[in-house]
This record gives C-alpha cells, structure tokens and sequence, in this order.
C-alpha cells in the first residue's frame, strides 16, 4: 500500500467521523431543537406567585386599625379591638376574627411572574416575561371608633387588673342604630405577636363566651312583666324578709339583705331576688320562656363575627319550680355580652331588639362599596310606654341612694343600668364553684334619649365581687371618658339630634 | 536568505494558519461570552486567553523557524526530559485531585502536553531511524513502548483524557509509517475484544473475524496461535473480573461510558451540555445571549464545555463552523504530511494532527453525549494556557514542515 492510499484512506475516516458528529449536531439541534428548548425552559424558568398587599381594617372615622406594608400587618392602635380585628397567619390568611371572616375580601387577589433561576436557584430579574400583578385586597369600615376602643380598653384593663380579674369583656354600643362603638377583652393580647398569647385571650370574649349572667337578666323578666300587665311599677310585693322557699329551696337575698314591703320599681333598683321570683311565678314560665326569646336569649344575634355563641336557654317544659325562679333572676341560663347588649338596647331604644354591627361598609378593592350602613331591625319587643318605664327604673337603680349600681352615676347626666353577680361553672364539676362569681353591669345613657350603652362583664374578680363595686365604676370611667371627648357623646351620633324611635 | 524569505512567502499554509487563527479568535470571544455570568472573578478571563494566544503565535514563529532536522537530533534529550518532568510532576502539590500541573505563579505548566509533542518526535525518529530498519516488528515494538512511557505518568496523574492521546497518536503514526493493516488489527485485536465481550453474540462474532483474519492474511502459526489464546483469555476472563466486580463499581463503568444513566450526577453535565447545545437550535439564541450558560447550568463552560457554549448561541451553524474549520485546518496538515519528503517531518506532522483530531472527536463528542466525560479540552477555543500554547506550538511544527516540505 502506497502513502496515497493510506491519505485516501485517512480521508475515508476523517470524512465519516465528520459526518458522525454532524449529523449528531443536526439530531440535537435541528430534529430534537423543540424538545431541548422545552427542556431549558422548564429548568430554569419558575412560575412564582405574587402576594397582594393585605387590604385596611378602618375604624368609623376612617383611620386605620389594621394595615399591611410589605405584607406586615401593622396595628396603630396596639392592642386596642385586637380580638376583635383577629389575627393573620404567617401565609397571609386571615385566622381569627374579622380577619378570618372577610379573609376572602381583605386578602385580594394573587398575581404571578416568571422567575429566571439559574442552576443554583438564585433568581436573576428578565423584563420579557410576562406577569399579572397582585391586587391589593379590599377594606373592611367598622362600626368601631377607636377613640371610643382607646378609653374602653384602658379603663377595661385598669379596672379587671385593680380586681385581679381571670377575664373582662366590655362592650360599648349606639343602642338608636345597634352599631357596635368599641369591644374589648380582658386580658389583652399583641395582634403582632399572637402567637406568645394563650389560644383563649385571643378569643373575642364578648361574642364568644357565654355565662350566667344574674342580676342583669333580671331586666327582662320586669319588661316582659310590665308589657303583659302583669304589674306596674308602683305595685308593692313582699321581700319576705329576706327569705323564701321555693319548691323546698330557701331562697335569700345577696349580701345578706332583708326587704320588707317595696315597691316593683324598687326591687329592680335594690335587685331583690325574692321579689323578682315573685314576678316571675305570676308572669308564668311560658311567658318568661318567650319574652327571654324575644329579647334573644338562646339564639346567635346575627353579629357578623365567626364563633358566636348562642348561649343556653332550655325550653320551660323542662323547667323545675326552683329552676323557673332562678331564671327569674338570671340564673340557670347563660348568655353573651353582645345578647345583653342587644337586650338591653331594646329597652333603651322604644323596644326594638337590633342586630348588632360591627362593619359599616365593605370597600371592594376598586373602590366600590357594596354594603351600606344600615340598621337591622329583628322584630319590636316591648312597647314604647314599657320601655320608658323599665328605663326609668333602670335609672333608679344607678340614682337610689339604695340602687345597687350607684356607683355609675356621673354628675350632671342620667344614666340607667343594671348590676349582674352571677355564680360561674367550672368545667368538669357540678353545680357552681364556690368563690368564683361573674360581676357585670350595664348601663345606657343619656336615660331622656340613650345614644351609649355599655356592658362591662368581670370574670372571678377578687375581693368584692359584686357586679355594683367591680363592673359599676368600670362603666361610669368609660362614659365620663366618653362624653368628655372633644366631640362629645357619641360624636356624629348625637349630632344626627335623631330620637331613639324616629330610627326607623 | 532572500532567497529563503520569498520560497516561505510561497510555502507557508496561510490557509492553515488562517483556520487556526479563526478559531483562537473564536476562543477568546466565546471564553469572553462564556465568563459574562454571575460569578465573581470570571469576567476578565478572555484577556489572559488573548494573552495566551500572543503568546502561542510567538512560540508557534519559534517551531515554525527552527529547521525540523534539530527536533529530530534533540528527539531523545526532549523526550527523557519530558519523561522526567512528567514524573517530577508526580510529586507536585495536587490541584483539583490532581497531579497535572506544575504551578508558576499565575501560570500552570501542564508538562503532557509537551510530552505529547516529544512523544512525536521521538516515534517518529524510531519509525524512519536508521538503527532497527532491518526489524520492522521491532521497530514498532519499539514506538509503541515509547508511547506506552509518557501515556503510563499521566495515567498516574491521573489525566485518562490526555493518556489516551498517546495510543492515538501512536495509531496514526504507525498507519501513516505504513506499518501493515492486519499487524495493527492484531495490535489492537486484544482492545476490541474487550470491547466486543458485552455480548455473547458480538463476541463469536468478533472472534470468527479474527479467525478469517488469520485466513485472509496467511498468518503463520506461531504468531496466530497465541494472538488467537490471548483474545479467547480475554473474552472468557472478562465477563469473571466483571462478575467479580462490585456493584458501585460495574456502575461507575457503566456509567462512564453512558453517563445518561446517571442524569443527576455524571450524566448531568452531558445532559445540560445536550439541553444547550439542542436548545440553541438552528441559528442559536445570539452571542452573549445563551440562558443556560448565563444561568451557569453549563458545567466548566469556559473550558472542557465550550463547545457547547457555541452550540448554544450561534447554533448550528457556529457549531458546523467550528467543525469546519478544524477540518479545513486538519486537511492541510494531512497535505503537508503528504507533500513532505521527510519521512520524519511527515511522521511528526500525522502524530500531531492525531493527537489534534482526537482531542477534537473526544471533545466534542462529549458535549454531544457520544462520548464519555474525560475533561479534555477542545483545541483552541477552551481556556487555558498550556493547551492553548501547546496546540500552537504543534501547528507551528506542521507549518515548519510546510515551509521546508522539499527537503530530504
């Protein structure tokens, strides 16, 4: 074989080995070019979500409770209404409260870009993807007032701490129009810090806890009394001297009183359990049974808030006699700090039982509002007359030299209410714990046109536990606050001049 | 000496030299392309590459101007030399799990790639050598021994790549040395059956082949008999050594020579070089422009997968370019080899364009998963400076043939 022979060869070889890698090339690059480019897409391009920026829970007047930047919720007001806001998870999501119940509105909507990574998953920013934005969430106006909250939580707070309560609720509402103006629970919780409280602190307690509410229940038996004729407030009834025995039960007064002879009017105002048992018998269990229904006892208001508690009212078919009297004076039946609110805001309002608010509109993120502020009114309890003269009694209570709830009265204004000592259950045991007892008071005022209406509920306070000397004064600190605000009582609410029943 | 001047005016390969050139410009672009990622203290490197470039045209001007007769009296002392540093190298600080390199400050002296160079030499001496001209199975005895030597250190090294330079080298030389076919089918007879033995049926058949081989080309017996033992030893051994194998093991051979089976370890890098090189697609994604290279999904992009930087933003064209021009600049040399009157010269010229060629074949065929993985550079257009100089210094060799291809 010649050298020519072995360079034809070489170029033989040399020929075939490029053609080999050639058409190896056109495989890869022409043939599979779609699939490979599928294949580095897919590697390196990640489709990622876009948060929204969490929409603003604003209180009446506007000013932000709770807002988000750069996806932290930011709370101006502290601990104020924290409850009752609720709190947002680490995701986003609404987990408590308000928060959780327009969750779907205030979180808005999710957007997505797409991401460049390169093969260490650090991301490098590329303009020619495509993208949508996220959308802001909505807003939630409440019903609430924060300068209202403010006093509210401070004079809560000072007052259980000065008890050495367990818990506190108060309530503070608009009883003309059944707006809520401030909640507060006792003991507070840091929204942005939920997670270091107890899972029950971050419970909205005026909503969801229900007790036995005593003496202040003892209201509605004397308005379904009154409406039905059974008695007028000038009627006399015998206290029994403190003792009275009832299906083979002694019953006695609290703090060891002993009423003679006095009239309706002054049982309620001196919370004489004797006399209220009376009543109750001569009104019947039927009739209690309905009114305490009317009133919304047993049943959800209708808040717009999740978990609330219904509260335990049994049928009266059931009712033993010394069931039937202690119902009569609030015993044997649990309730809410919104139901007493709503209940008693019947009375001080012409008769009308409202469903509590607490949002006055929602704003959809374009700016739309689509529900409007309007008073739900559930059905007309009691009568005009009646409720003027329960609400005169209730002034009597706070304005007797005797009344259980002087402790409320302010210099210069008429304010009614009623005190509350019920005995509290403990789980897992019978009948009630001794010692441990739920103060409470509730008050409305000005009595002539009521436009506040507080419910202060005290949980196991310590030494003193009578709802006159715990919950009372919490009561009085929280209207003389109130009415001493720049704008004075109920701010826009007085202003609007409008009476109680030319509401509707 | 005028004289002179005006016959290399006329017998130096422009057109090799202009290839060659080409693709060192291409280097340093795409080096300068492939290092423009987000990684601290890479972007500068296609400025030491042009540096290395200069300096591989000066020293590719010395090898092209000494007269080629010098390399073949300084065969010898240039080769032990190289033997030397090779095994010096041995003993030098590992980089990268490695004893390759020797350190010089900024710069690492790869002492192979001048074997690579020596080992040319000195094979070709021994093929055309005076001394055993009357023992040709000798003499090729002897230049496989002087390939098996350098091809041993860097085995050691260890640098599988570069070693198998030698054999290949070897294989050209030979051929061109017109060492008879069936001696180099039966010099490598032992190779392919090894190859041959994965199956039953390719190894009878194989075997049958080397029977009719022994038929076609009349061997004697006393030479095909133990040809004949040797391959049946190996065909029948094989598959006991690899029974007797672990099972990581048999794997990590497998692998080798099929990194697909393993996509998220060895196969990863061909597997990314493939998504590269396949997505760049007809006309590629435009200089500067490659997304797997910029998102560093191309391993050793700059260097050993360079390749595939091309293939990914000049597409198929760049790549056939490339490939082009290697075979335009392979071409030439092949004519020079065929033009030399020289036996040595021409000898040389075919060892060098072997080693050149299967740096190129190996290299490629990696970033085209046809290949294993051995970390051999592309010729040229990978970074790196010994390569570079070494590569240049061996086309100034082919060229110093061209210039003096008249003379005996």
């Amino acid at each position: 074989m010649k050298t020519s022979q072995r360079a034809s060869l070489v170029a033989v070889i040399a020929m075939a080995v490029w053609v080999v890698i050639g058409a190896r090339l056109v495989w890869l690059q022409v043939v599979k070019a779609g699939h490979f480019r599928h294949l580095a897409q897919r590697q390196h391009q990640f489709r990622v979500g876009l948060m929204p920026e969490r929409g603003t829970i604003f209180d009446r007047q506007g000013r932000p409770l709770t807002f988000s930047v750069n996806g932290r919720r930011s709370y101006p007001y502290g601990t104020a209404a924290a409850q009752t806001l609720g709190v947002v998870g680490r995701d986003g999501r609404g987990l408590e409260g308000l928060e959780l119940l327009y969750d779907d509105l205030l979180r808005g909507q999710a957007g997505w870009t797409i991401r460049q990574l390169d093969a260490r998953g650090r991301s490098h920013p590329s303009a020619e993807y495509p993208r949508r934005p996220a959308q802001s969430g909505g807003s939630v106006i409440l019903t609430i007032d924060a300068d209202y909250q403010s006093i509210v939580q401070q004079e809560l707070e000072r007052g259980a701490a000065k008890h050495q309560a367990l818990s506190a609720l108060a309530i503070v509402t608009d009883p003309a129009t059944g707006e809520i103006l401030a909640v507060a629970c006792y003991p507070p919780v840091q929204p942005d810090r939920f997670a270091e409280s107890e899972q029950a602190d971050l419970v909205n307690k005026a909503i969801s806890e229900q007790f036995e509410p005593g003496s202040t229940f003892k209201a509605v038996t004397m308005a379904a009394a009154i409406e039905e004729g059974t008695l007028a407030p000038e009627d006399i009834l015998d206290g029994e001297d403190g003792s009275y025995s009832v299906g083979g039960h002694n019953l006695g007064e609290a703090e060891g009183h002993r009423y003679g002879r006095i009239t309706v009017g002054q049982a309620l105002a001196y919370s004489s359990n004797i006399c209220l048992v009376k009543i109750g018998e001569r009104l019947g269990r039927e009739k209690l049974y309905q009114y305490a229904r009317a009133f919304g006892f047993g049943c959800k208001t209708g808040i717009e808030f999740p978990g609330e508690a219904a509260g335990v009212l049994t049928k009266p078919s059931g009712w033993s006699l010394i069931q039937s009297a202690n119902i009569s004076f609030g015993q044997g039946l649990s309730v809410t700090g919104m139901q007493l609110a709503a209940a008693y805001g019947a009375i001080a309002n012409g008769g009308y039982l409202l469903r509590p608010r607490l949002v006055r509109a929602l704003e959809d993120p374009a700016g739309g509002v689509y529900h409007g502020n309007k008073t739900d009114t559930l059905r007309r309890v009691i009568s005009k007359e009646t409720s003027l003269k329960l609400t005169e009694m209730l002034s009597r209570a706070v304005n007797d030299s005797l009344g259980t709830g002087r402790s409320a009265r302010i210099e210069g204004w008429n304010v009614a209410g009623k005190t509350g000592t019920g005995q509290r259950k403990v789980a897992g045991q019978r009948g009630y714990a001794a010692g441990r007892y739920t103060a409470s008071f509730v008050g409305f005022m000005p009595s002539e046109s009521p436009r506040l209406l507080a419910v202060v509920v005290v949980n196991e306070p310590k030494g003193g536990h009578y709802g006159g000397r715990v919950a009372a004064p919490i009561c009085r600190n929280i209207f003389k606050r109130a009415i001493s605000l720049p704008r004075g009582v109920a701010p826009e609410l007085l202003a609007s001049g409008k009476p109680a029943d030319e509401a509707f | 000496m005028k004289n002179w001047v005006r016959q290399s005016g006329r017998d130096l390969d422009l057109q090799l030299l202009a290839a060659m050139l080409l693709l060192c410009l291409a280097g340093v672009a795409m080096v300068y392309s492939a290092t423009q990622i987000d990684q601290p203290g890479l972007s500068g490197l296609w400025t030491r590459q042009l540096l290395w470039v200069g300096i591989g045209l000066a020293v590719m001007a010395v090898f092209a101007a000494v007269p080629f007769r010098y390399f073949e009296a300084l065969a010898w002392p240039f080769y032990l030399g190289t033997l030397a540093l090779l095994v010096l190298v041995l003993f030098a600080p590992a980089q990268a799990k490695a004893h390759r390199w020797f350190s010089l400050g900024s710069f690492n002296l790869q002492p192979s790639e001048l074997a690579k160079i020596a080992a040319a030499f000195i094979i070709a001496r021994t093929l055309t050598g005076r001394a055993l001209a009357r023992h040709p199975a000798l003499r090729v005895a002897a230049a496989s021994a002087l390939a098996l030597g350098p091809m041993a250190l860097v085995l050691v090294e260890p640098d599988l790549g570069t070693a198998m330079c030698f054999p290949a080298m070897l294989l050209g030389m030979l051929f061109w040395a017109r060492v008879p076919i069936k001696t180099l089918f039966f010099m490598l007879s032992p190779f392919l059956s090894v190859l041959a033995v994965v199956s039953m049926p390719s190894w009878v058949v194989f075997m049958a082949v080397l029977v009719a081989a022994f038929w076609f080309f009349r061997t004697r017996f006393r030479l095909a008999a133990p040809l004949f033992l040797l391959n049946a030893a190996i065909g029948s051994l094989a598959p006991l050594l690899w029974n007797n194998l672990r099972e990581y093991q048999q794997r990590r051979i497998l692998i080798f020579i099929n990194p697909g089976l393993d996509p998220k370890g060895a196969g990863w890098h061909v597997l990314q070089s493939k998504i590269a090189i396949g997505s760049g697609g007809l006309f590629g994604k435009g200089f500067l422009e490659g997304t797997q290279k910029k998102l560093s999904f191309l391993p050793a992009q700059q260097t050993d997968f360079i390749f595939s930087a091309i293939g990914e933003e000049l597409g198929f064209l760049g790549c056939l370019t490339v490939i082009l021009l290697f075979g335009w600049l392979i071409y030439r040399g092949l004519l020079i080899a065929q033009q030399a009157r020289n036996g040595f010269a021409s000898l040389t010229v075919v060892g060098l364009l072997s080693v050149l060629t299967f740096h190129l074949v190996l290299n490629v065929g990696m970033t085209l998963g046809l290949m294993p993985v051995t970390g051999i550079p592309l010729p040229f257009l990978s970074y790196g400076g010994s390569a570079v100089i070494a590569m240049m210094a061996m086309v100034g060799i082919v060229l110093n043939v061209g210039l003096r291809r008249y003379e005996y």
